[in-house]
């Protein structure tokens, strides 16, 4: 549990101060962390996609919440990829030319139910830190 | 951590992969540059705005590019490996510059390495017994004679059942014997050694079995162990031999067991055989004066976690506790404690040192002169590094690069070096005397090769920073403008290099007086006037064994029997008998003069006491000072007489004439009548002066024997045609009497000198490498220092100065460099010959002569390198230079 109140204040003080790997985006800024757990999601969700696709996915699901510079989503796929989570395959795009998709393996669907279940426990407890706050 | 792993695996894999893959990154952001276009243009916008939009929105390529290339393997790896790629592209443009650097390299490398490869094996390598650091020397000092060191036997029981230190303690003594093998005597050099020494080292025989603890005691004590060689050679191997006896000159032993081929005693010289201590321990422990005797050497092994001044401690109080009587007591004794290798090469520690110390010094000339070569080319390269950093390379970068292509320069020499040293191994095998232990082979092992792999990187370091730093320091603006040579980069290099001539002056200065020292040394040593004359004289030496002569008549006999036959040997001149120069013991023997009595409390005088034939000192061309020599009518039966050398008769009759006086050995001795004076001889080694010796006709002494008595034959034809006749002559009058060695006189004086000759050999060698090495290097740094004054040179010639002032204004600036180096290094000669004064023989430390010989040389061959680049300065044609610049 103390390793989770860890990992939940580091997220607390990082958006307070904007350091970490954060990716500036011209409305609000992502986590290094977040960005690779929403590709893996997609990837998971919708099978085989190119970074183009991960992106329109991403840019979709966050209901234009926020912008990333798309370019950043191919360092996510490099460390997704470094990781083992993710493979990679040639195959042709919709504008007909040679392309990179990009899959989950099963390391990779593994890694994503356990970082679902850290953020939902991660999203209660900042939740309950904030709370507290309110009441003092 | 399985990811961490994982990653780290998959860097590793980019390290190589990466760069074939068939589809880039780049292939990748265009399609989704174009995927984004399209999408743009749908919603509206024209082309333009649409790519615009598109780069917007997908952020800068070459910035993810980098952070990608950065992230996919490791960059630090892959910019060494570029630095890799451009050193070896670095060798093949300039095959010169990398083969003068690289061969100088190895030079130096694979000299230290060898003369490292030497250290190893005499002083690193462990003794090869198990666990050899827990092994121990123990002996009493006599400080009445500091000299010897051996221990009475009654003590060595006491200590060994009395001490708390040691798990086992074993004593022996190394006993000349004979063997009678298939008819033929062979001398062999035996241990009579405590039953526990064999396990105390580790060992066990090879066949057969050890010896019983209960065949320490007399009586039991006739069996033997062989070695493996006296197997092969006196039995052929034969297995059998197991339970056989053999005849040695004080009994018959049985056979009972064979020692393993590597296995070899902790003694100097091989030994054939072993036997069991053999005391009577009752008969020991009483100490009386009659049945008190001795053993040479005793060996314990520590018991875990004692140390050796615990060891030390503890002895000290058990020998004060030892009822000792006062007749053994002798002054007053202590108790020697030392570690087994140290008693080894204690001597050679200091020698093999002062060796490394001039090696290093070789190594260090190396560096420089590299450096040398590396500075010299600056000009090419500070154009390169300054496009480099002008390019955007980080200082950092660029010293990176340069270190880089250092390293690889070293590892080409140290690769070359170690070849060297392989082969050096031979002459250096040559060299060195078989009586040093462990040096019979030379391994190249890990340690030798991790020591060549240590002098690389120190290289590296030496020769390749100061450079490396100096170009990453250009300022890129300055060095492309101005053309290279800015004026202020070049004062900097000019020192840096006379700097770096100096030094090597320095350096050339202390190898070369270290060197001519240890010449010196040895040459006086060798070829002092040792007060005989050693051309010509063939020795035969001979041990005359108690146990083979039990009375004096025999032994007469024998000895007038061999000198009759070798007189009548053709090409033999004369012969005699006597004690064999240059001896290694000292004077032991307490002597008494007629009428003198020598007060109580101080040390009696000693001398050395020889029987000799009456020709002996004709023979070996001693001169008579005074007096007569002995004639070959002083036998047994007329006045007992002796002769005494010169020291003796300054020593103990200053002022009056010896002859005439009357000396004896022992108490119930009659007494001899002095009746000569003969030159000193030195028979206590060479290094020491002449101690006084009485010399008597060995006709009318008891008992000669010992080690280092035998035939002196004077001959003009040498030793070869001779030797197996004096063997057979000998073995005609006694065919059980082995002779040890027939060799000349010279030979086995130079094997006395071995080590100091050694010594030169290789400081004399490494004196005249630095001498070279520095005259290369002054030539080069003038060389260059002659380059970047072109200009002002051409200017010089072309207002009328004439090509002999240009030659000698540049050999005065070759001197100034040297100068100062010179000063410098004879500070250093003076200061570390003070330190190692005690390896030198003769020769004063500070010796003016040596040094300035050493520097004289220096300073001429330093001027003769610097007169080629002189010369070059001197012919410039200045309109030449003057339209170029």
């Amino acid at each position: 549990m103390s390793w989770l109140t860890r990992r939940a204040l580091d997220m607390l003080y990082s958006f307070a101060e904007r350091k970490g790997d954060a990716v500036k985006g011209p409305r609000t800024e992502i986590l290094q962390g977040t960005l690779d757990l929403m590709v893996l999601k997609s990837l998971v969700a919708l099978g085989p996609l190119h970074g183009y696709g991960i992106a329109r996915r991403i840019e979709q699901v966050g209901e234009e919440s926020f912008r990333l510079n798309e370019g950043t989503v191919y360092q996510a796929l490099l460390r997704l990829q470094q990781k083992g989570w993710i493979t990679s395959e040639l195959g042709v795009s919709e504008n007909n030319r040679r392309a990179r998709f990009y899959s989950a393996t099963k390391a990779g669907r593994k890694q994503l139910e356990r970082e679902t279940e850290t953020w939902n426990r991660v999203a209660r407890l900042v939740g309950n830190i904030l709370k507290l706050g309110n009441e003092v | 951590m399985r990811e961490g792993f994982k990653v780290f695996f998959a860097r590793i894999r980019g390290l190589f992969g990466s760069r074939s893959s068939e589809y880039a990154f780049e292939d990748e952001a265009a399609v989704h540059l174009e995927l984004l276009t399209n999408r743009f243009l749908n919603q509206g916008m024209s082309s333009e705005e649409a790519r615009r939009a598109a780069r917007l929105q997908f952020g800068g390529i070459s910035q993810l590019k980098d952070s990608l290339r950065d992230r996919r393997s490791y960059p630090i790896v892959e910019s060494l490996v570029q630095d890799l790629t451009l050193a070896f592209r670095q060798i093949r443009i300039a095959p010169r510059f990398t083969g003068a650097a690289a061969a100088i390299l190895a030079l130096g490398i694979g000299a230290v390495t060898s003369i490292f490869g030497v250290v190893n094996a005499v002083l690193l390598r462990p003794l090869p017994y198990r666990q050899a650091d827990r092994l121990v020397w123990v002996g009493e000092v006599h400080k009445g004679s500091t000299t010897e060191e051996l221990s009475l036997t009654p003590n060595f029981l006491d200590w060994r059942a009395q001490n708390h230190v040691f798990s086992s303690m074993a004593a022996y003594n190394i006993v000349l014997r004979t063997l009678l093998a298939n008819g033929e005597a062979l001398q062999l050099r035996t241990l009579k050694a405590s039953a526990a020494l064999l396990p105390l080292l580790g060992t066990e025989p090879m066949m057969g079995r050890a010896f019983f603890a209960s065949e320490d005691q007399k009586g039991q004590d006739h069996v033997a162990i062989l070695s493996y060689g006296l197997w092969r050679q006196a039995y052929g191997g034969d297995r059998t031999v197991l339970g056989r006896t053999i005849n040695l000159d004080d009994g018959v032993y049985v056979v009972v067991g064979v020692l393993p081929e590597s296995f070899s005693f902790p003694t100097l010289q091989p030994v054939d055989l072993m036997t069991p201590l053999g005391k009577n321990e009752q008969l020991e422990l009483t100490r009386s004066p009659a049945s008190t005797t001795i053993v040479h050497d005793v060996i314990a092994r520590l018991k875990p976690g004692v140390s050796v001044e615990r060891a030390r401690a503890e002895m000290d109080t058990l020998e004060s506790h030892l009822s000792v009587p006062a007749f053994l007591r002798r002054t007053t004794i202590s108790v020697k404690v030392v570690p087994l290798q140290d008693r080894f090469t204690g001597n050679l520690r200091s020698a093999l040192l002062v060796i490394l110390g001039a090696v290093a010094c070789v190594l260090l000339l190396v560096c420089a002169n590299v450096a040398n070569l590396l500075l010299g080319r600056g000009e090419s390269r500070r154009r390169e590094m300054a496009i480099r950093a002008a390019l955007g390379a980080s200082r950092c970068r660029i010293t990176q690069q340069l270190l880089v292509e250092s390293l690889v320069l070293s590892l080409l020499g140290a690769g070359m070096g170690v070849v060297i040293a392989f082969w050096s191994r031979r002459l250096l095998l040559g060299l060195i005397p078989p009586t040093i232990p462990g040096a019979m082979s030379l391994p190249i092992d890990w340690l030798v090769l991790g020591f060549a792999l240590a002098s690389a990187l120190v290289t590296t370091v030496l020769f390749g920073l100061g450079p490396a730093l100096g170009s990453a320091n250009i300022s890129s603006s300055a060095s492309l403008t101005a053309d290279g040579r800015s004026l202020s980069g070049s004062v900097h290099r000019q020192t840096w290099l006379s700097g770096l001539a100096s030094l090597q002056t320095a350096i050339a200065i202390v190898l070369l007086a270290s060197g001519g020292l240890m010449l010196q040394s040895f040459w006086k040593l060798r070829y002092q006037d040792l007060g005989f004359a050693s051309p010509r004289i063939v020795i035969a030496s001979v041990n005359l064994s108690r146990a083979r002569f039990p009375s004096a008549a025999t032994q007469i006999a024998f000895l007038d029997g061999v000198l009759g036959k070798l007189q009548n040997v053709p090409g033999v001149e004369g012969a005699g008998f006597g004690i064999l120069p240059p001896g290694e013991g000292h004077a032991t023997n307490g002597f008494g003069i007629e009428g003198r009595q020598w007060p109580a409390q101080t040390r009696r005088p000693v001398a050395g006491q020889f029987s000799v034939s009456p020709s002996f000192f004709r023979m070996m061309g001693v001169p008579l000072r005074e007096g007569r020599e002995i004639q070959e009518r002083d036998t047994s039966t007329t006045l007992p007489v002796a002769l005494v050398n010169e020291t003796f008769a300054r020593s103990l009759f200053p002022g009056e004439n010896a002859i005439g006086h009357r000396v004896r050995f022992e108490a119930n001795e009659p007494w001899r009548t002095i009746v000569g004076v003969v030159g000193d001889v030195k028979m206590g080694g060479l290094a020491n002066p002449a101690e006084p010796a009485i010399f008597v006709p060995y006709r009318q002494s008891g008992f000669v024997g010992g080690e280092g008595a035998g035939f002196v034959i004077r001959t003009p034809v040498g030793v070869a045609p001779l030797a197996a006749e004096i063997r057979k002559q000998v073995a005609q009058v006694d065919p059980q009497q082995p002779v040890i060695d027939v060799e000349t006189l010279d030979h086995r004086l130079d094997d006395a000198t071995a080590r100091p000759h050694l010594a030169a050999v290789l400081l004399g060698g490494f004196g005249l490498i630095g001498l070279l090495l520095a005259a290369l290097g002054l030539h080069s740094v003038m060389f260059v220092l002659v380059h970047s004054r072109f200009r002002e040179i051409g200017i010089r010639l072309a207002l009328g100065g004439q090509p002999r002032e240009i030659v000698l204004l540049i050999l005065r600036a070759s001197l100034r460099v040297m100068s100062a180096g010179a000063v410098a290094g004879i500070l250093c000669a003076v200061a570390l010959s003070r330190l190692a004064h005690s390896f030198w023989w003769g020769v004063s430390a500070t010796e003016p002569l040596t040094l300035a010989v050493s520097t004289v040389l220096l300073m001429v061959t330093g001027l003769a390198a610097s007169f080629l680049p002189a010369r070059q300065a001197s012919r410039i044609d200045p309109s030449e230079v003057l339209r170029t610049e």
